[in-house]
């Protein structure tokens, strides 16, 4: 009896609450990855807190098929109630990005000469400023870019919101799927309204950043 | 010398305030899940089980069940070949736009941007606008016959021999802006001297691209493969979406085979199983990746040297 | 062929391949958005129709305006009592 109950809640179309989830979810899991990756590769960096195997395997931490795991991670978030919750999703999608945080910021950082850092330095200003008040206002765009970049990512993630969510977490692209087995057939007509709304956005934030896709992408293999 | 003390102080201390969210977070989220995985490969958790944690103890048996399953086997193959198939397709085209569009022209710039959109659309819209498109009574068809002169109906969705090749299309029209972005980045970093130089001495255009250019871009190329074919292994929203791995199992790649495991067939630790011995194989064709993209990136650094 | 032949016929060839693409990448874009105007009985038309002759906003209208859609602040609400008007 529950079950029909739970399916049928699971098909009825709310796309406010999915844009709603989708802007709030992407935008705090964006903002937190691009901050605590900001802040490594910073480390990474000046300090070398990350060796060079260390880095790659940080990437290819995000290489690994999602599906492998977000199985038991379901069961896991069920025991402790992250299920089906705006929390859980962020947090997930936190710890999937931060590798692209973390590689595509420190290319920018790289950039950064060193003199600006040591005159902050010698003018008696401590890491915290430095690194806040002189590096990253010279990455300034760089460090949007990356926003924007895993913005694009997340927004667009349909597995792990998939499988996550039941009713109140639902993404946009989660709430895409139910148009498909709508009850009233093929209403492909509403499907295509739905998609254009969730795609023109990201379409013309990624033509905007352009110019960074390709450094993004390249994980500093390509020098300019 | 008391300087280098400091410096070796502070780097550790913010080594250690910097990667703890990321270690926490990692204990905290993956690191349970992945043990449970482990877990359930161990012990059977059925559908009258009433909690994950009360799962027989069924040792190596459900592994056993799972290696030998050509189920599983197949799916291993159709992942690799589809994988293989759409990152050459991706490749091929993509660089084979760069090469037509890395020297200025004058719509360049229209071109650029319009060739980049496909790479930014939400996959699972991909998905289903495929869908649409590719109904046996669809615009592709349409236009198809149009051109040929006659009713054109392939069963792209339908048709168990052709769906996996139309999965494969999906994939490279989403992801062939991918290989074109670095390949027209990758292109444009390389020093001109030796091109002009071979120009000069009256080389060929073809045997200047074989023997100077095509060397320097190796790296990248690597790259552009390695990131491509992995992500490719994963794919899920296009198989899934459409197929539901069907007609059949025609389209069953290893993540749609663990979908269904988990979640349709509620055989929970045949997943678990399956999910662990793709990980060993991911984990090594990475390590590989791994080794091959430092070689890459020590290459680099010597021809920049030079 | 003398080289300026050389560099026509290169352009062309680089245009044809390029435009080949090009209408490759717009096709699938341009058909979503023109069947998100499409009124029902276009969805799944054959021959397909590629422009519907009676374009509609009664797609988005549904998705993102009214009350079960996904704009529900007063700038939306206007807009689809506007159309709610007309169709």
């Amino acid at each position: 009896m529950e079950h029909a109950e739970t399916q049928y809640a699971q098909s009825v179309q709310k796309p406010f609450t999915a844009l709603r989830n989708s802007t709030i979810i992407s935008f705090i899991s964006t903002f937190l990855s691009v901050s605590f990756g900001a802040f490594i590769a910073y480390g990474v960096s000046r300090y070398k807190v990350l060796s060079e195997t260390r880095m790659f395997q940080l990437l290819m931490l995000r290489m690994v098929p999602p599906i492998v795991l977000v199985g038991p991670l379901s069961l896991y978030y069920t025991t402790i109630g992250l299920i089906d919750s705006l929390t859980g999703l962020i947090a997930i999608y936190f710890i999937t990005t931060l590798p692209y945080a973390v590689w595509m910021t420190k290319s920018f950082i790289d950039e950064v000469p060193i003199e600006l850092e040591q005159a902050a330095e010698i003018m008696g200003a401590n890491r915290w400023t430095i690194i806040t008040e002189v590096v990253f206002p010279v990455i300034r765009s760089g460090l949007l870019a990356t926003f924007l970049f895993i913005l694009i990512l997340t927004w667009s993630e349909y597995l792990v919101a998939f499988i996550l969510s039941k009713t109140d977490a639902v993404t946009l692209p989660v709430e895409l799927a139910k148009y498909e087995g709508s009850s009233e057939g093929r209403v492909y007509g509403r499907q295509a309204a739905l998609s254009v709304g969730i795609t023109i956005p990201l379409i013309i934030v990624g033509i905007t950043i352009r110019k960074h896709l390709a450094r993004g992408f390249s994980f500093g293999m390509i020098r300019k | 010398m008391a300087r280098s003390e400091i410096m070796l102080q502070r780097t550790k201390r913010y080594k250690k305030m910097v990667l703890f969210p990321l270690i926490a977070s990692i204990m905290l989220i993956l690191g349970p899940a992945l043990l449970l995985q482990l877990y359930l490969s161990f012990n059977y958790y059925s559908i009258y089980s009433e909690g994950w944690w009360a799962s027989e103890w069924y040792a190596l048996d459900i592994f056993s069940e799972v290696v030998f399953d050509s189920r599983f086997h197949i799916a291993i193959i159709r992942s690799l070949g589809f994988a293989l198939a759409s990152t050459v397709g991706c490749f091929v085209i993509g660089f084979g736009l760069a090469l037509l569009m890395y020297k200025n022209f004058r719509l360049q710039w229209f071109y650029y941007i319009i060739f980049i959109i496909p790479m930014l659309t939400v996959p699972i819209v991909i998905a289903y606008t495929a869908e649409m498109i590719l109904y046996q009574k669809g615009p592709l068809n349409g236009i198809l016959s149009s051109i040929v002169g006659r009713d054109m109906l392939i069963m792209w969705i339908t048709n168990p021999d052709i769906a996996l090749l139309t999965v494969v299309l999906m994939e490279v029209w989403n992801w062939a802006p991918f290989s074109f972005i670095i390949m027209m980045a990758g292109l444009a970093s390389l020093p001109k001297e030796p091109v002009e130089a071979a120009q000069i001495l009256g080389a060929s255009r073809f045997k200047i691209f074989y023997e100077i250019q095509l060397p320097l871009l190796r790296p990248i190329i690597v790259l552009a493969l390695v990131l491509r074919f992995l992500e490719a292994m994963a794919e899920f929203p296009k198989t899934w979406a459409i197929f539901q791995g069907g007609p059949g199992t025609a389209t069953e790649t290893i993540p749609v085979l663990i979908y269904l495991n988990t979640w349709y067939y509620f055989d929970w630790s045949k997943a678990a199983a399956m999910s662990y011995i793709v990980m060993m194989m991911m984990v090594v064709i990475i390590l590989t990746a791994i080794k091959i993209l430092q070689k890459e990136n020590k290459r680099i650094a010597q021809v920049q040297a030079n | 062929m003398t080289k300026s032949q050389k560099q026509n016929l290169d352009n062309v060839i680089r245009y044809t391949l390029l435009t080949v693409w090009l209408l490759i990448v717009l096709f699938p874009l341009f058909w979503i958005v023109a069947t998100s105007f499409k009124p029902d009985k276009d969805w799944l038309a054959w021959p397909p129709v590629y422009w519907s002759e009676e374009p509609t906003m009664s797609n988005y209208n549904n998705v993102w305006g009214g009350r079960n859609g996904a704009c529900r602040n007063a700038i939306c609400s206007i807009r689809s009592e506007t159309i709610h008007s007309t169709s």
